[in-house]
């Protein structure tokens, strides 16, 4: 070995050891004393959790300032399946909408957005200090207006900066945002379910918004228990990803003794190609020391909400990805036409997995071993609200309602309802569910329920799909979704890999649809580069769609699906992935449902009311064929 | 009286906007929401204040620069169709309908109290 070829090594070890020093601080999380009795239907074979951990309340500036009253105690009530009146209000001040989820989640956590909290608190306030500056005036009066004047303090590419009402050392806004703060962990703490009956999980959180020049670098915060920082870490505090992780790991890891947080990316779809880029925006090629903080913090990516799909970009061969695509690359592209340009391949998860088989090999640790999970994001503080009937909105998009009728669709129609997190656990505790995220054994889905088991080993038997032991075997003769498969020395074979899915019953209103197919994503890397290729490994008997005219599906579908597959061009010395994607039939989108209760008839184009022309724009789908995204298993060759 | 109808153009009649959501309102609105971007932009500087305050300044100058344009025009031909009496009469006439506007819901801003569409007064209300 030359001396360039040592110092990579030395550098892997070293990554190696803090990845490990930093993986056995987030294993403590599991044994830590929780005050939390045993829940009645523990299974050490895990059951699936469903969740939003992307949800904002009246405490983020944006929803605010659209008309949102809902605070965390609201949201986690509507989680748990209480009524939850939504905005934007009518002429009158009142809102005629109340929505209620008809299955409650199991866990839920509210990430309002951590800059503007207190400027939020004093702009609400003219007594406070602060409160009776221009841009408070304005966003009491304008609120709208000041939703872009202020929000722009976390989309400026130059170093953000607090607004000058906030004090020298900006000591009235650090103030103001002690209050939604505390409210905030008071609202998780009192909506978490400590019987034995575990019936609702809660974390506290606060998303991080970093968005420079417009660029999006979001990522939601959840934190383990009760143990938190005084406040949470922003933009303002922490200008880069970097800067988040070394404070976090100052402010709470290190300073705290039991805190411990994680944080999830998401929209890398509208990053401008920088969310899977050198997190201190250098512009460098990621440091092994980056690229072990990274993997340690950040086990899990959001992959879909309702700012749409980031799983992989539109131009890629699998037709597949053409799924709640949004047409502009970061945030100006939506709002100027001028800065609009497509989403390049670096916006995307899967681009991202492939790259950091590619960084595993050159670094010595792969940065980007993203578990995968999905949200809503809703700004209505409506938790796990993803059903695309009856979508109300997402907060200020939300049309007014005028009687029992909507002035125009309930949202921009490039964007949707959002999706849910699954977590396989134990049971339904904070401690089961972080250890669940630690460990990435987590899936995301487009919104409906449905329920996937992923396992990857050598020794997978053909006959696991019939057997009622599959979670059993699985987990004794593999690896489950999140898990890294070791290569063996001297032994030939591919992996074998059983993905189970059943569909979502959904309810009597709701109905689920049935499965079309399960598919697995394998990337690798090879001399040659990277590569990815996407195998049917269950298809549903016949074709399957659905009627535009009353969205009645057509067609059959399954109701489980499964198989158990090995890799037919396996390369023992290529290190991959493999994730399974399980694919509902298709059903009518939100807006085709929207279209049609509005009696949109797009035959005749000049009766189409004002404020529902989209329902006729042929650039956006009428159908969605809803999803699950496990996340991966990878694969790495024995002495890599 | 072209002065006079301009200045009533400008306060009342209704103009397609975009950039910042996109409604029908009047020039002298635009450039208020100009004026307030600016000045957010003088008391705390910052890029997306200064491109908001470009967008509606831009079409506030463009708004007004049409409707000029237009005031201009309908006086003149007022004038040769009419007469001086009978035009001054026709112009004050157009003044008294573009002020009567005001009353009808023809304005829309999603950045307005009353977002659907509005009355004048509910615009700024």
């Amino acid at each position: 070995m030359d001396n360039a070829g040592w110092a990579v090594a030395l550098r892997a070890i070293a990554a190696a050891a803090l990845a490990i020093v930093l993986a056995a601080a987030g294993a403590g999380a599991d044994d830590r004393p929780e005050r939390h009795p045993p829940c009645d239907h523990a299974s050490a074979l895990r059951n699936p959790y469903f969740g939003d951990i992307h949800v904002h309340t009246r405490l983020s500036l944006d929803a605010a300032t659209q008309g949102t009253r809902a605070g965390p105690r609201e949201a986690y009530a509507f989680a748990r399946g209480e009524p939850l009146v939504v905005g934007p209000a009518d002429d009158e001040g009142g809102s005629p909408r109340t929505i209620r989820l008809e299955r409650p989640l199991d866990f839920a956590a509210v990430t309002d957005h951590a800059e503007l909290l207190g400027e939020a608190r004093i702009c609400g306030d003219p007594s406070l200090p602060g409160g009776r500056s221009l841009v408070c005036a304005v966003y009491r009066r304008w609120p709208r207006l000041a939703f872009y004047l202020m929000s722009g303090r976390a989309t400026d590419g130059r170093p953000p900066a607090r607004f000058s009402f906030c004090g020298s050392n900006d000591v009235y806004c650090l103030e103001a945002a002690q209050g939604p703060w505390q409210e905030i962990i008071a609202a998780a703490e009192e909506a978490y379910d400590r019987t034995s009956a575990c019936r609702f999980t809660t974390f506290v959180g606060y998303e991080w918004t970093g968005a420079p020049g417009g660029d999006n670098l979001h990522r939601n915060v959840l934190f383990a228990n009760d143990v938190v920082p005084d406040l949470p870490i922003s933009y303002f505090e922490a200008p880069t990803p970097a800067d988040l992780w070394e404070q976090l790991e100052r402010r709470c890891m290190r300073r705290l003794g039991t805190c411990e947080a994680l944080a999830i990316p998401h929209n890398s779809n509208l990053s401008g190609g920088r969310m899977f880029t050198a997190p201190d925006l250098s512009g460098q090629p990621l440091t092994v020391d980056q690229a072990a903080a990274w993997r340690a913090l950040e086990p899990l990516v959001e992959v879909m909400q309702h700012k749409g799909d980031s799983e992989c970009g539109p131009g890629s061969p699998d037709e597949l990805c053409r799924f709640e695509k949004l047409p502009y690359a970061n945030f100006p592209g939506k709002y100027a036409w001028w800065a609009r340009r497509p989403p390049p391949p670096s916006n995307f998860v899967r681009d991202a997995l492939l790259a950091g088989l590619a960084d595993g090999r050159s670094l010595g640790v792969n940065p980007f071993r993203f578990g995968m999970i999905a949200g809503t994001d809703t700004h209505l503080g409506a938790a796990g609200a993803t059903d695309e009937g009856g979508y109300v909105g997402h907060g200020g998009a939300g049309a007014i309602p005028r009687g029992e009728r909507l002035a125009r669709l309930p949202d921009d129609i490039e964007f949707n309802p959002g999706g849910l997190a699954v977590l396989w656990a134990e049971q339904n505790t904070r401690a089961s569910l972080f250890a669940a995220m630690r460990r990435r054994e987590a899936y995301g889905t487009s919104g409906p329920r449905i329920t996937v088991r992923f396992f990857g080993g050598w020794e997978l038997a053909d006959d696991l799909c019939g057997d009622a032991r599959l979670a059993e075997r699985g987990y004794a003769g593999g690896v489950p979704m999140g898990g890294e498969l070791l290569g063996r020395e001297g032994a030939a074979g591919a992996p074998r890999f059983v993905v189970s899915a059943l569909r979502d019953s959904g309810t009597a209103r709701s109905p689920g649809a049935p499965l079309e197919r399960v598919q697995i994503v394998k990337g690798w890397l090879d001399d040659a580069g990277t590569h990815e290729r996407v195998f049917d490994v269950a298809v549903a008997p016949g074709p399957a769609d659905v009627d535009l005219a009353t969205c009645t599906p057509r067609g059959a579908g399954s109701d489980a699906l499964c198989a158990v597959w090995a890799d037919p061009e396996f390369d023992p010395e290529a290190p991959a992935f493999y994730y399974a994607r399980v694919l509902e039939v298709p059903s009518c989108r939100w807006s085709t449902r929207a279209c049609l209760q509005r009696g949109i008839d797009c035959r005749h184009p000049g009766d189409v009311p004002d404020g529902w022309q989209e329902c006729c724009d042929a650039h956006y789908p009428k159908t969605i064929q809803e999803r699950a995204w496990t996340s991966p298993i990878w694969y790495t060759p024995a002495g890599g | 009286m072209r002065w006079r109808v301009w200045i009533a153009a400008l306060l009342v009649c209704p103009v397609p906007y975009g950039g910042i959501e996109h409604g029908w309102v009047p020039p002298v609105w635009l450039l208020a929401m100009a004026l307030l971007s600016g000045s957010v932009v003088v008391v705390e500087g910052g890029k997306t204040p200064a491109q908001i305050a470009a967008v509606f300044g831009v079409q506030a100058v463009l708004a007004s620069t049409v409707l000029w344009l237009a005031s201009a025009g309908a006086v003149a031909a007022a004038q040769r169709v009419f007469g001086p009496t009978r035009a001054r009469l026709a112009a004050r006439s157009l003044l008294g309908m573009l002020v009567a506007l005001a009353l009808f819901p023809v304005y829309r801003s999603p950045i307005a109290h009353t977002p659907g569409w509005t009355t004048l007064a509910g615009l700024w209300r």
